[in-house]
């Protein structure tokens, strides 16, 4: 007997990495390692939560700390936050997003920061027309339009991945997610073009860019839940995805717009709550079909449901970014079928406003 | 900056020797390959963020358990709250997870078969105990919990587990 179990232990410790697999994380925690030395009293003490930011999860912005030693964690640390132009940037993207590029180990990793680096750039455009010198933007706005496209394009090679492998659980998380990014920040560049009397041509650029790559996204989703919704048995499995995705999403959303609320002045938080309810209803019809065997509907009640969490949280995390630039305008009222229209409106700057008065823009949040 | 490279070579020694054993580990927790190669690799990143932050680590070989355990429970906790329990008991299958990799031999297949039926609180410290070699007493520093605690989990688990196999039990392992 003592054998038997000898045997069947033995057994389970056949299960291990492949050599392969092994070396690509050291190759990957090596780069860490150097990225993140040891502190000590000589050298000044990190950002707290560059391990964070590297390791790809969103990161607060408190300042640019800058040190004399120029410590390789304290430059990883200042070129976060630069945009096309400034000296740090080709750190940002070489360094920091080349580990973090390093690190992402599986197919979904991989899809996942592609979709954040598309969004950086998109973040980057938009603080450089915000913040930025007009005469200078436009090999700036270029450059960003074009690694946008490319760093798009990567994510829809690995989603198309996904589809083709019927992996419901990478579509619904990372596909949907990318989609509700771009129309966020495809309105944004928009209200950009209209509003910001400086380098409208670039804007529109970006903003043209963005909305080619948002129908190519629609068009591709909608094909492949088409094709999912007409197969019984892949529709229950996707469905189960979506239902996972919506219900990650609702309470990353939820976590978002408690932190807002905490900011928000005038009651702007209760439409974001609004928008939330809708989703978790939208949640429990979807359970309700599923109980009922009905998998097609409780797909598109989980769809809706994670469509409306995540655009949310996105919004939510451009108005952290973009704190007094970006205000939102609200359509509509709830209800249980029609949630508000919250959409991201850039602010025109203080002489803009009195020359523009009854543009009347910013209204609401 | 020599003390860097001698620290940095002792982190990538120890990953040398234990990543294989914490991804066995992730795998029998989470029944999913890619998943544990992700844990494992969270798990030595953040064992290092911790190394670097300028703490001491007296037994790496336990700290990386902890946190591996860490990982996994964090992990499990984020499935279980879309409420698939819920649905599961009332017909509406969640996928499992095939034992069809590759990698995997075919007598392993079986072991995993037998060892996904226990429970996680049983599955956990069998684990350890028998895959990874680890003993009851540095079982009970990573569990926190005392070393009689972690003994009779990993007796109750034992005894399901020959249940499960049918093996009469004749003697200790």
């Amino acid at each position: 007997m003592k054998k038997q179990l000898e045997q069947f232990f033995g057994d389970a410790t056949t299960v291990q990495l492949t050599d392969d697999e092994k070396a690509v994380v050291r190759s990957r925690l090596s780069a860490y390692v150097q990225l993140m030395p040891v502190r000590t009293a000589e050298r000044p003490s990190r950002r707290r939560g560059l391990a964070s930011a590297v390791a790809g999860r969103a990161v607060p912005v408190f300042g640019i700390v800058l040190t004399l030693a120029f410590s390789l964690a304290g430059v990883s640390y200042a070129a976060e936050d630069a945009i096309p132009g400034d000296r740090l940037y080709s750190f940002k993207v070489g360094v920091n997003e080349g580990v973090r590029t390093a690190l992402a180990v599986t197919p979904r990793a991989r899809a996942e920061w592609e979709s954040t680096r598309a969004m950086r750039r998109l973040q980057e455009a938009e603080t450089l027309f915000l913040d930025g010198e007009p005469a200078a933007n436009t090999t700036r706005v270029s450059s960003i339009a074009g690694n946008f496209v490319r760093h798009a394009a990567q994510v829809e090679a690995r989603v198309a991945d996904f589809e083709d492998a019927d992996n419901f659980d990478a579509v619904a998380d990372v596909a949907t997610h990318f989609e509700t990014s771009l129309i966020v920040h495809e309105q944004i560049l928009v209200n950009l073009a209209n509003t910001i009397d400086a380098d409208r041509a670039g804007a529109a650029e970006i903003a043209l860019a963005v909305e080619q790559q948002r129908k190519t996204t629609a068009e591709r989703r909608a094909k492949f839940d088409e094709r999912v919704r007409t197969d019984p048995e892949k529709v229950k499995a996707a469905a189960q995805a979506r239902m996972r995705a919506a219900g990650r999403h609702i309470e990353a959303a939820a976590k978002a717009a408690a932190k807002f609320r905490n900011r928000a002045v005038g009651g702007g938080a209760a439409q974001f709550d609004a928008q939330l309810a809708v989703a978790q209803q939208a949640y429990a019809r979807g359970e309700a079909e599923a109980e009922a065997g009905k998998f097609d509907a409780a797909f598109l009640e989980f769809d809706r449901a994670q469509r409306l969490a995540a655009e949310s949280h996105v919004l939510l995390d451009t108005h952290r970014q973009f704190r007094d630039k970006v205000r939102f305008t609200v359509d509509g009222q709830a209800s249980t079928d029609a949630p508000v229209q919250v959409t991201p409106v850039v602010m025109p700057p203080p002489d803009a406003v009195l020359i523009n008065a009854q543009n009347n823009v910013g209204v609401g949040l | 900056m020599e003390r860097d490279t001698t620290q940095n070579e002792a982190f990538l020694s120890a990953y040398d020797s234990y990543a294989d054993a914490i991804f066995r580990h992730c795998y029998f927790r989470v029944y999913d390959r890619e998943r544990a190669r992700e844990l494992m690799q969270e798990c030595f990143m953040k064992t290092w963020e911790y190394i670097s932050s300028g703490k001491q680590v007296a037994n790496i070989r336990a700290f990386l358990y902890r946190v591996a355990n860490n990982l996994v429970i964090d992990s499990s906790r984020k499935k279980k709250e879309s409420s698939l329990d819920e649905l599961m008991e009332q017909g509406f299958d969640v996928a499992q997870t095939k034992v069809t990799d590759a990698v995997i031999i075919a007598e392993a297949a079986h072991a995993l078969d037998r060892i996904k039926e226990i429970d996680d609180q049983y599955r956990e410290v069998i684990v350890m105990r028998y895959v990874d070699g680890l003993t009851p007493k540095e079982i009970a520093h990573i569990l926190n919990e005392t070393e009689n605690a972690v003994s009779v989990r990993i007796h109750r688990g034992m005894k399901a587990l020959r249940k499960l196999l049918a093996i009469a039990p004749q003697s200790q392992v």
